[in-house]
């Protein structure tokens, strides 16, 4: 079973907590956050990655977030920090297994939208912004996926890149300051 | 006559993804599907072999709208093969996580997905800045029910703390009381969203077709009841709707005989048809068959925004759910008032594992939502069977579609499609809850 754990202790509800210590305990904090549905095979790559890194040991300044398969609630998951890193399977037309660190401005606008209830992470970012919640700085890790539909376990070429996804999110996470001209852009990951 | 020919690829705005196809000609619709393209389900088959204390684990990952809902009816169905009987505490407990679940997907529905529809704008981003006090309340009121769900299942989406005949850990009684102080304070914003929804204009469009929902004669249902099914009668002169209908009641172990599944050439998704034909499930379902349980603000709300059961339009469906919101409120206050008279207590979850077969009917955003498993000896799962709202609703959908077009054939193309997108969105449809794949486009 999981659970929403970081480098720091959460308490069991953070979601419970009232909005001004919210804040105040996110503020100038890092959160990554593993996106997608893990019974749907490659869909699940952002979850695991965070299970993964939920083992490692982090900086102080990091929150790890299985957030699942969300949707609209990704805006109360990200607001009043410093930094996000959104980790996810994403359509980018490459090989399989394919790790690229990405930008907002990379996610396909708004359209027809396949998520979950309609917001995707595109969306849920635009309103962010709009309605001045968006951390300073949102990086995104998108692995390119070979087979999204029902599995509960990743195909070869993602699974392979699982441990690269992993390593590529600590070294965003260990970039120090707020990183936003530090991070690469839609670069390929090389370690 | 007129000739008309709408193709929506990918309806926006409703979970997964859906087709609308219309062809009309000199008046006559030559062909008119609702597709859909998404993966069949195979969630069954990942459950058989699991052992019984996972299925609640797996099944609540299905949905990240319901999946407290897909949590309680796996939980119960599990709870009725192995013939455990969950304590009082447990109850009330699920029942006000439920509730929060409900309040969460409704806000969400009417305050995201169908204003920007009625308040004309392509998506709620733009409202942002056009309508900006209407975005803080609905996310005000969005972030109190996820915080709601949280506090009794330990996360917003996808609960740790749910199990079979009880719970992993129990919510403090002094955080019951604060959220007991927040869900008082909300009946502004949810007054002011009343007073919103009231003022816009739906679409005025009627067909007398078959609800189901749960009932109970002592509850609004949402967790458990008798499955059952209301067809109004409507007067032979003018054609008004009664209130008097034909009302049938199912015992869970006959679900399967309203939810009958058939495979549709079209759709990956399975229609479902009652002996009667297709039949709605979903809010104004249970609004429809449950009105006189509502509670007393509810009811108040309900005549403020002009709803009068059994009402007929679908489009109304985002109506009943704002009608569920104020129950669901004030209902919650209830059992938070039971619990914190009762006490919180530490009880006896454990379970005795026996082969059975069991399945359970919980009302979940989108309707009735039914679980149903078969443990051997060990209590390892050798059957599930899962029948979803929104594949209930399909084959209801285009009935109504086919309804409605005859209706709107002088209005232009695209009113015409945007009628027919408002109407699958009215319905709330989670056609797959299932993938969330981030779409890229490299630039330069």
């Amino acid at each position: 079973m999981l659970t929403t754990r970081a480098s720091r202790v959460l308490p069991t509800c953070w979601m419970c907590a009232s909005l001004d210590e919210e804040w105040s305990a996110r503020a100038g904090r890092t959160v990554v956050i593993g996106v997608g549905n893990r019974l749907m095979g490659d869909e699940g790559i952002g979850v695991r990655v965070v299970e993964e890194l939920k083992r490692r040991s982090l900086p102080d300044d990091v929150d790890v977030v299985d957030a699942g398969t969300i949707g609209l609630d990704l805006l109360f998951v990200l607001e009043g920090y410093a930094r996000a890193v959104i980790v996810d399977a994403a359509e980018m037309g490459l090989p399989a297994g394919e790790v690229r660190v990405l930008g907002p401005a990379d996610l396909a606008e708004a359209g027809p939208v396949s998520d979950a209830h309609g917001m995707g992470v595109a969306q849920v970012l635009e309103l962010a912004e709009a309605m001045g919640l968006c951390p300073a700085n949102v990086v995104l890790v998108g692995v390119q996926p070979d087979r999204v539909g029902p599995a509960l376990d990743l195909s070869k070429p993602v699974e392979a890149a699982l441990a690269g996804a992993v390593r590529c999110v600590e070294a965003l996470v260990r970039t120090p300051g707020d990183g936003a001209a530090r991070v690469p852009r839609s670069g390929p990951w090389h370690e | 006559m007129a000739s008309v020919s709408v193709n929506v690829h990918n309806i926006t705005r409703v979970e997964g993804h859906g087709n609308i196809v219309l062809n009309v000609r000199d008046g006559t619709i030559e062909e008119l599907r609702l597709e859909i393209t998404e993966s069949p389900r195979f969630y069954e088959a990942m459950l058989v072999g699991r052992n019984w204390d996972e299925a609640q684990e797996i099944s609540c990952r299905i949905c990240g709208i319901c999946s407290t809902g897909h949590s309680t009816a796996s939980l119960r169905a599990m709870e009725a093969a192995l013939g455990v009987t969950p304590s009082e505490q447990t109850v009330l407990l699920r029942k006000l996580a439920l509730h929060g679940e409900h309040n969460q997907s409704h806000v969400l529905h009417v305050l995201f997905l169908v204003a920007p529809d009625l308040l004309g704008a392509p998506s709620v981003v733009p409202l942002a800045s056009t309508h900006r006090p209407v975005i803080e309340m609905a996310l005000r009121l969005k972030r109190l029910a996820n915080d709601h769900i949280a506090l009794v299942t330990g996360r917003h989406i996808h609960g740790v703390n749910l199990k079979v005949n009880g719970f992993h850990s129990l919510p403090k009684e002094k955080a019951l009381a604060a959220l007991r102080e927040r869900l008082v304070a909300s009946r502004d914003d949810i007054q002011a969203t009343i007073e919103l929804v009231a003022s816009l204009k739906l679409p005025d469009f009627e067909r007398a077709g078959e609800y189901v929902a749960n009932s109970r004669a002592d509850e609004y249902a949402f967790y458990d009841g008798t499955i059952t099914s209301f067809r109004p009668l409507q007067c032979d002169h003018c054609g008004h709707t009664l209130k008097e209908g034909y009302r049938e009641e199912y015992p869970i172990e006959r679900y399967r005989d309203i939810a009958r599944e058939t495979v549709v050439k079209h759709s990956h998704a399975k229609h479902t048809a009652s002996v009667h034909g297709s039949y709605a499930v979903g809010a104004l379902a249970r609004v429809n068959i449950n009105y006189d349980l509502l509670h007393p603000a509810a009811k108040q709300a309900a005549e403020a925004l002009g709803f009068r059961a059994p009402c007929m339009n679908p489009f109304m469906n985002n109506v009943a759910q704002l009608i569920e919101v104020v129950h669901c409120t004030e209902d919650s206050i209830a059992i938070i008032d039971k619990l914190l008279e009762r006490g919180i207590q530490q009880e006896d979850t454990s379970v005795e594992v026996r082969a059975g077969r069991g399945a359970a009917a919980v009302e979940v955003p989108r309707g009735i939502l039914f679980h149903e498993y078969e443990v051997d000896d060990d209590g390892k799962i050798v059957a599930a069977n899962l029948i979803i709202p929104t594949g209930q609703n399909l084959n209801n959908i285009e009935h109504d579609m086919r309804a409605l077009v005859p209706q709107i054939l002088t209005l232009s193309h695209d009113e015409i499609r945007l009628m027919l997108e408002m109407l699958v969105r009215a319905y709330d449809p989670c056609i797959s809850c299932a993938t969330h794949l981030l779409d890229v486009r490299f630039v330069g």
